[in-house]
């Protein structure tokens, strides 16, 4: 028990220490990663829709 | 000189991509890398001719792992040529194999069997998916069922060539983008797609629109919006654990002034715990149909691909919290699991990958990273390294598995661990892509650059 116990408490300490994001820093990292979703999704979107409108290949 | 060494006349001249021979401008490789999108996603719909409406797709809840789609030719995704690398990997890194990468020809020898054994796999895998019933020949036809092999075949070895065109052309590597283009669509064509999803129905398939057409029939269906929220929270949430770093502090006992701060990320194994642990528990399914279809359902009986019984029940992706079929006890088993076998996975990556202590000490020592005022001996190193890997090891690995079973719960589009791979993907892509432009701007840069072989 004694060991959960310290182990814990270790890990407690990792995250206390770790540097969050700063505010800056997060909506860069959120606004590239969605940019990338959103660009590459509707290219997909497209592509799919196009095909299950013209029903011709599926 | 190995067994690999005999074979090297045929491995060195197998026909691959030309490398480029001037060095590519940003636009050049956005080009590539958007003209193979556009082309998988168009091979995406290219639908399997003589495939018995029966098929099943086994590896459901995989298919975010995978990529591909589901009854096209390429049904079998980036599967084979994962398997061939992991296995080869194995075999090198067990030294069963007498690789040594460092040296170039035993380099071009090793792509060269990576790209055999990636062909052979896909081969194999077609095969066993058609005779095993997953994606079975009209009436059992044989004829049908070779042409179906044929086409799965043709399919993974325009993947494996495209995945080389984009590692050399393009942006990353062609099996993230890949994963990255299958979800991506998943989550665009999931939350707007207005058509119905049956010829008839009036009622559009995308979730958002659905909501919106209830709306208008003023019928309010916010258990519709539920995967969308859950989707959000899951990029929200993944985005700040991907930017989380601890900064392990390299203070010297003896002198106070030598100070150096080494930064690790918090999710320390990346997403690869998690693909290990959704790919073995999609395995368990997978040999649970497989023995009950044989007649000892010892794992579990099936319905249809859905187990209703037995082990396979509890490890399968749960339905949705909004479900009506939503089972609090097999969400809670098939949580745990996950994030149990990602620690696990996480520990064995960090082992195998040379992310260990003693490992990354000795990348400290040797000079590789310079770390500012502090030259410590490497035994100290590695007692303080000591003090944090392994905590985040383990945090990491729970942290990937959370996310990923709490995506799958609310039924994210894409699913949890598809959002949480294309977030990873891309951030790393957007590192790769801005180096690049630095180097556009800064000729002079990159011979800088290139010297210390960033």
């Amino acid at each position: 028990m004694k060991m959960i116990k310290e182990k814990v408490r270790e890990w407690d300490r990792v995250i206390k220490l770790s540097r969050k994001p700063t505010k800056s820093e997060y909506i860069m990292v959120a606004k590239i990663t969605g940019l990338g979703i959103v660009i590459i999704g509707a290219i997909g979107f497209l592509i799919r829709i196009a095909i299950q409108l013209t029903g011709v290949i599926l | 000189m190995g067994f690999l060494h005999r074979f090297e006349h045929i491995l060195t001249r197998l026909p691959e991509v030309e490398r480029p021979r001037y060095a590519l401008s940003f636009s050049d490789r956005i080009k590539w890398t958007g003209f193979i999108l556009v082309i998988y996603f168009l091979l995406g719909e290219v639908a399997l001719y003589g495939l018995d409406p029966r098929a099943v797709d086994l590896f459901e809840n995989l298919r975010a792992v995978i990529a591909g789609k589901f009854g096209s030719v390429i049904s079998l995704g980036i599967g084979p040529i994962v398997t061939a690398s992991i296995i080869l990997q194995i075999l090198v890194g067990g030294k069963l194999i007498d690789l040594d990468l460092s040296n170039p020809r035993d380099k071009l020898i090793y792509s060269g069997t990576q790209k055999l054994l990636a062909i052979a796999f896909t081969i194999f895998e077609a095969s066993v998916m058609v005779l095993m019933g997953a994606l079975p020949g009209l009436n059992n036809d044989p004829h049908y069922q070779l042409l179906i092999i044929a086409q799965l075949t043709f399919g993974g070895i325009l993947i494996i060539y495209m995945d080389e065109i984009v590692s050399r052309w393009g942006f990353g590597s062609g099996i993230g983008l890949f994963i990255v283009a299958g979800v991506c669509a998943e989550i665009a064509v999931g939350a707007f797609n207005p058509l119905p999803a049956v010829k008839g129905e009036a009622v559009p398939s995308g979730r958002i629109m659905a909501f919106l057409y209830f709306l208008f029939n003023n019928q309010t269906r916010f258990d519709l919006l539920v995967p969308i929220l859950g989707t959000l929270l899951v990029f929200a949430a993944v985005v700040y654990a991907e930017s989380v770093r601890v900064e392990i502090p390299l203070t010297y006992g003896r002198f106070r002034g030598a100070k150096g701060r080494y930064p690790i990320k918090f999710i320390y194994a990346s997403n690869i715990p998690v693909i290990f642990a959704s790919i073995l528990m999609a395995n368990i399914q997978l040999w649970a149909s497989m023995l009950e279809r044989v007649g000892y359902p010892l794992l579990g009986e099936f319905a249809g691909n859905r187990p209703v019984s037995g082990l396979a029940y509890y490890i399968q992706r749960p339905h949705p919290v909004y479900s009506p079929d939503f089972d609090p006890i097999v969400a809670l088993v098939y949580s745990i699991l996950l994030i149990g076998f990602s620690i696990l996975f996480s520990k064995f990556w960090v082992e195998t990958a040379g992310m260990d202590p003693k490992t990354v000490a000795k990348q400290l020592q040797s000079g590789g990273m310079v770390i500012p005022g502090f030259r410590g001996d490497i035994r100290i190193i590695e007692k303080i390294l000591n003090r944090y890997i392994p905590s985040v090891t383990i945090l990491g690995g729970a942290a990937v598995g959370g996310l990923a079973a709490f995506g799958d719960l609310t039924g994210a589009l894409g699913g949890g661990t598809g959002v949480l791979l294309t977030v990873g993907i891309l951030y790393h892509l957007y590192e790769q892509m801005a180096r690049e432009q630095l180097f556009e701007v800064h000729p002079m840069l990159r011979r800088f650059m290139g010297e210390l072989g960033i």
